[in-house]
Parts: C-alpha cells; sequence; structure tokens
C-alpha cells in the first residue's frame, strides 16, 4: 500500500473510532446523568414518575417517624416554601437529623406526591454539636 | 517577625521574577536577550531560596500554634499532634498554595545545578518559562490567598483542623500529589523552550525524560495514597468514586502516562515530536485545570476548599494565559519542529502511538463527564450529576483494547516487525494465556466483566514473561535459555517489565474485589449477629470512652469462618471542639483481602439499634499494591537513566 | 488538514469561556445559603425572655446584626469574644436556637453578654425559615429589615470588620 493510501485508511479509521466513541458518550451521558431539584421545582415541573432524580432540601423538624425496626423512615425535605414527603429504606447516613440539609435520590410518585428515596446523603455541617459532646465540654 | 519576614521574601521573589521576565525581552526585535542569562541565573537561585524559606517560616508557626497569624489560627489548635501541626499547614488553601510554590522551586534548583548539560540559549528559554509560572503562582498568593496576613486581637485557640484531615495518609497525600503536579512545570517548560527554538531532538527527550518520569512516580504514589485514605477513612468501603476532584487528578495522571510513552518514541526514533510537546503542555495545563477547579468553588466535593469567587477569576485568567498561549504556540510552531517521516503501524512506535490515542481518548470522556454537569448548568440552567455509572461505562471499554496493545507493543521491536516475527514471538503467549482463562474460568465462573478483567492482567503477565524469556533464549527455543543474560538486560528494560506488571497487578485486584466483593448494611443491636461470606460477626458490645480530644463510641464484633476466629473494633468519632463524627472501619487482612466493618450512629436514635456496614473485599491489596509496583516500576526505570544515559553525563550533542 | 492542531486550542478556549460564565453568576446558583440575600428578614414567632416582644417588633426600622447561637455550640463560644469586641458598636441581637434560658443565663455570665437582647426559639422550627444550616449564623440587617449578609459559620474579627465596612455605612448608631 502507499503511504498516501495507507494515511486515508489511517484517518477513515480514526474518524469512525471518533464518531462511535462520541455517540457512545453522549448516549451514556443521556441516561445516567442526574437532575437535581428542590421541593418547589419538583412540584412545578414535568417529572417522569420512574426517573431516578435527587431532591434537595433541609428536614423539617418533627418531621422524622421510623417504623418498629428502624430501617423504614419518612420524613419531610422543606426548602421553606414547599414540603416534600420522602419514604426511605434503608441506614441513614451520620449527620441525618432535623433541621439538617440533605439529599435525597430516587423516584417521585407524581400522584401520590411521596418521593421514594433508594439513597440519603446529608450535607456535611460543621456546626452541628450533638447534645452527647455538649455535656463533656461544659464539663 | 519571622512572619513579616517571611511575608517580604515572597514579595521579593515576585518582583525578581518579574524583573527577569521584563529584562529576558529585547523589545525592538521581539526576540530573547541572552546576554543575562547569567544574572537571570543567579536571581532565580535567590527567588528559589527566599520561597523555600518563606514556607519553612510558616510551618515553624504551626508548631509553635502563632494564633496571630490568620491561618494558622484558622486552620489549627494547640492540642493537635506535632505531626499533625505541621501537616496542617498545608492541609489549607493559602499554606497548600505555598507549598506548591516551595516545591516548584526545588525543582528550578535542582534544574539550575544540572544547567551545564545543556545550551545556554536552551535553559534560558526554560528559566524564562518557569519565571512566567512562578510569578503567576506568587501573585495569585500574595494578592488572594496570602498566609501571612495577621489578625488581631491574637485568639486565645484556634479553630482545629478538621478531624478529617488528622491523618497520616492525608498529611502525606497533598505533598506526594504535588510533587508530581508541580514537577510537570519542568517537562512544560522544556517544551516551551524546545518550542521556542524551533527544535525538537532526541536529545532533548532523553533529557526531558528523567523529569516525566519523577512527576509521574509522584502522581501514582499521590493517588494512590489518596485512594487508600478515601478506603479506610471514609466508611464506604469503595477507593474510587469519581469525585470531581478526584477525575481532575486522574487526568493528568493519563496524560502524564502518554507523554512517557511519547517521548521514549521521541528519543528512540525521533518520531512523534508533535504528540510529544502537545501532550506536555496538556499534562501541565490539566494540572492548573485541576488547581482551579479545587480552589475556585466551582465543584463541591470533599476535597474543595473554600470558595471566593475573586481567586476563581485570577487561577482562570493565569490558566487561559499560559494554556492558550502554549497551544497557540504549539499550532504555529508545529510545521517546523514534526519531521515528514512516517510510522509503521506494526512496531513499537506504532503500538505507542496507537496507546497515546486511547490515553487521550479516556483523558477526554472523563474530562467531558466531569465537566458535563457545569455546562448544562450554565446553557440550561438545570442541576444535574454525573455519577460513577457514566465513567465506567466510558472508560472501561478503552482500557481494555490499551491494555490489549500494551502486551503486543511490550513484544515488538523498534522500527518494522515482520509478521512472522510477531507470529513466533506472540502465539505461545495466546496459547498460555487461554489456558490460564479456561481454568479461571471453570474455577470461578462469574460475570463476563470480570473475567475479562482477569484475562487482561493475565495477558500482560503472559507478554512480559514471554518477552523476558525471548531476550533470554536463542532463536526462540526453550532449550538454550541463557541465564547470564539476565545482568544484561537495562535497568529501564526491568523497570518497564515492572511498571507493567503492577498494572496488570492492579487490574487483577479491582477485577477480583468487584467481583467477588460482598456487602452487608442494616441497624443492629448489641448480642445480634451478621452473616456475610461465611463470616459469622457477632456484635458483642459497644464501648464508650472520652479520649482526647474526641468522645469515642467502639463497636467490639467477634468474627467467626471455617477455622480461624478473631476480633474486629469499629469505632465512631465525635469531636469535641466541632460537634462532626467520623468512623474509623474496623478492617481485618487477610493475605490480600479484608473484611472491613463500620459502625455508624443510632438509628433510631435513642433505640440501642446502630447502624452496622459490613463488606468483604477479596483480593483488594492488590489495587494499591499494583500502583506501588508501578511507581516501583518508574523508579528502576528513573535510576537507569540517571546513571547510563544523558541524565549525569553530558550528552553527545548538544541542544 | 491543518486545523487539527488548532483543536486543542479551539477546545480549551470553549472550556474558559463556560467556566467565567459559571464563575460570574456563581452568587445566583447556590439555592439554599443565599435564598434569603436581599429578602426581608422573615417574620418569626420567637420571643425575648418574658415574652414581652417579638423578634420582628423590636428590630423594626433599626440596623442590627443578629446572631444565632446555643451555648451547645463549640464554635459559639469562640466567636463569642469577636461579638463581645463590637457590641458597643453595633447593635447585636441574638436568637438561642434549640436552647433552654437557663443555659443561656449561665453562658452569657460565663462569657460576658454581647447581646441588646436574646431572643428564644427553643424549638428550633421558626429558624428553619432563615435557612439555617447549623449554628452559629450572624444576619447583617438594614433599618428595612432586608438581609444584606449572611455569614455561616463562627465570625472572626477581620470578617466582621470586612462585612461592616462594605455593608453598614452610617446606619448604626446607638
Amino acid at each position: 500500500m502507499k503511504n498516501k493510501q495507507k494515511r486515508f485508511y489511517f484517518i477513515i479509521l480514526l474518524i469512525l473510532c471518533v464518531a462511535s466513541a462520541i455517540f457512545f458518550v453522549l448516549k451514556a451521558l443521556e441516561e445516567k446523568i442526574v437532575f437535581f431539584y428542590s421541593p418547589t421545582e419538583l412540584l412545578e415541573k414535568q417529572i417522569n414518575s420512574g426517573q431516578l432524580i435527587r431532591v434537595g432540601g433541609l428536614v423539617l423538624n418533627k418531621s422524622i417517624n421510623y417504623d418498629k425496626e428502624g430501617l423504614l423512615v419518612n420524613f419531610i425535605i422543606t426548602d421553606t416554601k414547599n414540603n416534600l414527603k420522602v419514604n426511605y429504606e434503608g441506614i441513614l447516613p451520620d449527620l441525618f437529623r432535623e433541621g439538617q440539609g440533605v439529599v435525597a435520590e430516587g423516584t417521585i410518585d407524581k400522584t401520590k406526591k411521596i418521593f421514594y428515596a433508594k439513597s440519603v446523603l446529608a450535607k456535611h455541617d460543621e456546626n452541628y454539636m450533638p447534645p452527647e459532646v455538649k455535656k463533656i465540654i461544659d464539663n | 517577625m519571622l512572619i513579616e519576614l517571611a511575608h517580604i521574601f515572597l514579595i521579593i521573589s515576585f518582583l525578581l521574577f518579574s524583573l527577569q521576565i521584563f529584562i529576558s525581552i529585547d523589545y525592538a526585535n521581539f526576540k530573547l536577550r541572552y546576554s543575562v542569562f547569567d544574572p537571570i541565573k543567579k536571581l532565580s537561585i535567590i527567588s528559589f531560596i527566599l520561597i523555600v524559606f518563606a514556607f519553612l517560616i510558616l510551618i515553624i508557626g504551626y508548631v509553635n500554634s502563632d494564633f496571630s497569624v490568620l491561618n494558622v489560627y484558622n486552620n489549627s489548635h494547640s492540642n493537635k499532634p506535632l505531626i499533625y501541626k505541621i501537616s496542617g499547614t498545608w492541609g489549607n488553601h493559602e499554606g497548600s498554595l505555598l507549598m506548591w510554590l516551595s516545591i516548584l522551586s526545588i525543582y528550578g534548583l535542582v534544574f539550575i545545578s544540572l544547567i551545564k548539560r545543556v545550551s545556554k540559549s536552551f535553559s534560558f528559554k526554560v528559566l524564562f518559562t518557569l519565571g512566567i509560572v512562578n510569578a503567576g503562582f506568587i501573585a495569585f498568593t500574595i494578592f488572594t490567598s496570602n498566609p501571612f496576613i495577621r489578625t488581631f486581637p491574637v485568639p486565645e485557640e484556634g479553630l482545629g483542623l478538621n478531624p478529617v484531615l488528622q491523618d497520616p495518609g492525608l498529611a502525606f497525600h497533598p505533598p506526594l500529589l504535588y510533587m508530581g503536579y508541580v514537577g510537570l512545570t519542568i517537562p512544560f517548560s522544556f517544551a516551551i523552550a524546545a518550542l521556542l527554538e524551533g527544535e525538537v531532538s532526541s536529545s532533548w527527550a532523553k533529557l526531558v525524560r528523567p523529569w516525566i518520569l519523577a512527576s509521574w512516580i509522584f502522581l501514582t504514589l499521590g493517588i494512590t495514597l489518596g485512594s487508600w485514605w478515601a478506603y479506610y477513612e471514609l466508611g464506604w468501603g469503595g477507593w474510587w468514586f469519581w469525585d470531581p476532584v478526584e477525575n481532575v487528578s486522574l487526568l493528568p495522571w493519563l496524560l502524564t502516562t502518554a507523554l512517557l510513552h511519547s517521548v521514549r518514541v521521541t528519543e528512540k526514533r525521533d518520531r512523534l515530536k508533535g504528540w510529544t510537546i502537545l501532550l506536555a503542555i496538556l499534562s501541565f495545563s490539566l494540572t492548573l485545570l485541576g488547581t482551579f477547579i479545587v480552589r475556585s468553588g466551582l465543584l463541591t466535593s470533599v476535597h474543595a476548599f473554600a470558595s471566593d469567587p475573586a481567586r476563581g477569576i485570577f487561577i482562570l485568567s493565569f490558566l487561559v494565559l499560559i494554556t492558550a498561549g502554549s497551544l497557540l504556540l504549539y499550532a504555529t510552531k508545529l510545521e517546523k519542529i514534526e519531521n515528514k517521516k512516517s510510522i509503521y503501524l506494526i512496531s513499537r512506535e506504532g503500538g505507542l502511538l496507537l496507546n497515546n490515542i486511547f490515553l487521550c481518548a479516556s483523558a477526554t470522556t472523563i474530562l467531558i463527564g466531569t465537566l458535563w454537569p457545569l455546562i448544562i448548568e450554565i446553557i440550561t440552567g438545570t442541576d444535574i450529576s454525573v455519577g460513577a455509572p457514566y465513567f465506567k461505562i466510558v472508560f472501561l471499554p478503552l482500557i481494555f483494547p490499551a491494555i490489549f496493545l500494551s502486551g503486543v507493543s511490550i513484544n515488538l521491536n523498534w522500527k518494522k516487525t515482520h509478521l512472522e516475527d510477531i507470529y513466533n514471538k506472540i502465539w505461545k503467549l495466546i496459547a498460555i494465556l487461554l489456558f490460564f482463562i479456561t481454568i479461571y474460568y471453570f474455577l470461578f465462573g462469574g460475570p463476563l466483566l470480570i473475567l475479562l478483567g482477569v484475562a487482561a492482567s493475565l495477558w500482560l503477565f503472559t507478554s512480559i514473561l514471554n518477552d523476558f524469556l525471548n531476550k533470554l533464549m536463542e532463536k526462540s527455543k526453550f532449550s538454550k535459555i541463557k541465564f547470564y543474560r539476565v545482568k544484561k538486560i537495562r535497568l529501564s528494560t526491568y523497570g518497564m517489565y515492572l511498571a507493567h506488571l503492577g498494572v496488570g497487578v492492579f487490574i487483577l485486584g479491582v477485577s477480583l474485589s468487584e467481583g467477588m466483593k460482598t456487602y452487608y448494611e442494616g441497624v443492629k443491636t448489641v448480642g445480634s449477629s451478621v452473616q456475610l461470606s461465611k463470616f459469622d460477626i457477632k456484635f458483642e458490645k459497644l464501648e464508650r470512652l472520652k479520649k482526647e480530644n474526641w468522645l469515642s463510641e467502639t463497636g467490639i464484633f467477634s468474627v467467626e469462618r471455617n477455622e480461624a476466629s478473631f476480633q474486629i473494633k469499629a469505632e465512631r468519632r465525635i469531636y469535641l471542639d466541632t460537634g462532626m463524627p467520623s468512623s474509623e472501619a474496623g478492617i481485618k487482612r487477610n493475605f490480600f483481602s479484608h473484611l472491613y466493618i463500620v459502625m455508624g450512629q443510632e438509628q433510631p436514635a435513642g433505640s440501642g439499634k446502630r447502624v452496622i456496614r459490613v463488606y468483604h473485599n477479596p483480593n483488594i491489596i492488590l489495587i494499591w499494591l499494583g500502583s506501588i509496583i508501578m511507581a516501583f516500576g518508574g523508579v528502576l526505570s528513573l535510576i537507569d537513566g540517571k546513571f547510563k544515559s544523558g541524565f549525569l553525563r553530558k550528552p553527545r550533542t548538544k541542544l | 488538514m491543518n486545523f487539527i492542531k488548532y483543536i486543542p486550542l479551539i477546545f480549551f478556549v470553549t472550556i474558559s469561556i463556560f467556566f467565567y460564565n459559571k464563575i460570574k453568576y456563581k452568587k445566583n446558583l447556590e439555592p439554599l445559603s443565599s435564598a434569603l440575600i436581599k429578602k426581608k428578614f422573615p417574620q418569626l414567632n420567637i420571643y425575648g425572655i418574658n415574652n414581652e416582644v417579638d423578634i420582628n417588633s423590636y428590630i423594626k426600622n433599626r440596623s442590627v446584626i443578629i446572631n444565632i447561637f446555643a451555648s451547645w455550640c463549640g464554635p459559639c463560644r469562640i466567636e463569642h469574644k469577636v461579638l463581645k469586641r463590637f457590641s458597643t458598636e453595633y447593635n447585636i441581637i441574638g436568637i438561642a436556637y434549640k436552647d433552654s434560658q437557663k443555659n443561656i443565663n449561665n453562658f452569657l455570665d460565663d462569657l460576658g453578654n454581647p447581646y441588646e437582647k436574646v431572643f428564644f426559639d427553643s424549638s428550633g422550627i421558626e429558624s428553619i425559615n432563615l435557612g439555617l444550616y447549623g449554628v452559629p449564623e450572624t444576619f447583617f440587617l438594614d433599618k428595612e429589615s432586608i438581609i444584606l449578609y449572611k455569614h455561616v459559620g463562627p465570625i472572626n474579627e477581620e470578617e466582621f470588620k470586612k462585612i461592616t465596612s462594605k455593608f453598614f455605612t452610617n446606619t448604626n448608631l446607638r
């Protein structure tokens, strides 16, 4: 094969690879990105009930309820304008408590206005002082 | 007083560098003025030394808990153990910048001490580039991130370091990583100098390679240490989270690996010059990009320092200036430096060219994934996140062909390799490989991806073994193995073997641990048990103790499997000055595997039920072991280069 | 064919433009913490010691600094000195978060009292309307009770001076 021909085929091959790579990447992005909403935005926007999304806000005081076992919990996320009921089964992160910032990832059941969370992340807060520590400091 | 002195040192070095840049240029002819080379060299030495002293003075401030210094007040505490007071110096934005500058200064000093190896005009250009980079970083430090600001009245006590950072792994992870990142400034400067000279020779490649190797070794170790730290400290049993800041450290590593291979081709075959120069520029630019992303507050992550838009704009301008400037220079000078010689695809250089392409492609996909949330946010205003699933999908398909090529290329010669030669060398390889794969499959079964991963690592092992044996054998016959040839093989070849062996071990570790890991999470009371992977784990008791600066809740677990029985302690800490909890996982090692237990908070509070997570990670240590072997391979190559070719001895042709 | 060598440059410049845009508009994109900047201080049902006055009536038509704190909060103790130092120059109001009057009294007896007045949000529910993340947090209000700035976490002297010199100009006299 002459050099020029070789080069030509090489370029074609390269372009094909790049194109398929880009296609691959975009497809992956489409399926794998997760949108983030506040409770207000969730109520306002059109969202498929099956789609995995994230919701963030503060845990409303006195809204946390556990079932007997402790693994099924429901609470309310608020952005001070609107509230959203969240249902979650699983272990909660260390920093999860009322009044804290939290992000839940899961699906919304639009008709029931309940968010079924698959995972819950708590915002890292430097200023919370658990009561047991307060006791230690004061003594 | 000392602090003010350090402050002055910084300012002086900034002025000196600015002066350097100013007088280096002959404005009338738009050229560089070589006559000022000696003064420039001396000024650089002074500036570098002043910077290192400034950094040492800051460390002294931390050791003495001098809270009159705002930076020390914000980030330290008199109760911290000495070693963490010292590491606290760089555990914050301002201090870490000063460390960056000091490491750059030390690299600069080393370069200057070796300056006789190269011609004056070349080293002048390198110093000129270094001067610009330094001036930019120092200016950034002084004007937006000054560690030497005092605070009045002097506070009695500091605000304490984030307890999560009071940890040996994390104390050393930044310095190691920085030695890698910062080190890339030298190859970058070499590349710019070569572009300005209009020539990229194989002597140039020989000279720059040790610097690239050194940076690569430190980057590898730094990233490995970070991953190891995240594994045992964060309590999630994972060792890589595709966190934006992790990704942003991986990008320079990928490109530096490509650069390492590319520069070898330039050295041996005088080709791929454009690639090598571009890679040198891009790897450094990605380092700057990484710095920018972490410090500007654009992305939130475990690593992000406090955000400040002013800082962001400064770094961005600096980043744009340096990168756009270099890329423009590259585009304009490319024709001049590139030679028209072609590359045979079926040769070592052909394989390495493809390797370049694969590594750059993976880096591009990771870059796109990391920046995508930002891009979408600007365009549509929606908030999205791109997580691990994306990265796994785009990264893995690129790695497998690259590994395959790697195995093949190890067995190829430079220049053209005849197909019959390949056949002779490789059929044994393939036979052995198929043999092992079959055995593995019958023993373990397993998902296809894991099988592919194990196959990839075995491929690398057999390729290395194959090439090694071929070097020892005469006429490819097993009967004629000459063992004396072991000594004749160059140290850098062993380095190469070891580095690729490390990659194989790494891949093996990832495949086996991902394929065979098991996990349990739930809430348990004292006295209850968990079964996982034939382990019988009993939650014996919970101990509460007050320690120096934290409250400790320790879960004690007794574990039994087959004949073995042992105890694991998983601690949950609450630090007294900040109230922040952290978990110290209880990890039991068995050969290369881990049983890993984390105890969290009570759920619900006051019920006596504790959040328990148990991970069994078989063969996970191979991951970090592989990386260390990789780095060690790099060290062997570095030593070889040092004593045999261009590093200490004069190159045959001066640049 | 020659334009290929310009691709890295073009790619890079495009990304830089995105970065620049993001930084410029960064403040607008933080959903929770800056939600109340430039908005009026919300109506809160919290009262002083003997329930004699609610906070909104108390601060009406005055430019004040509101500090949310608690006796059980470590960093609050540290920033307390800073507040005391500025208490003579500025009107500092305290909101005791999830705390009892007894503990607050002990706290203030111990460390001194920088507050013109202390209000109590013992359940912590009302402070949610301030978008509170945790304690301490300090709000800088103008005469119309508009929140000019919110500082999260313990405030030090430097920051205090910077904020007041930027936002409070001749509006604050005892």
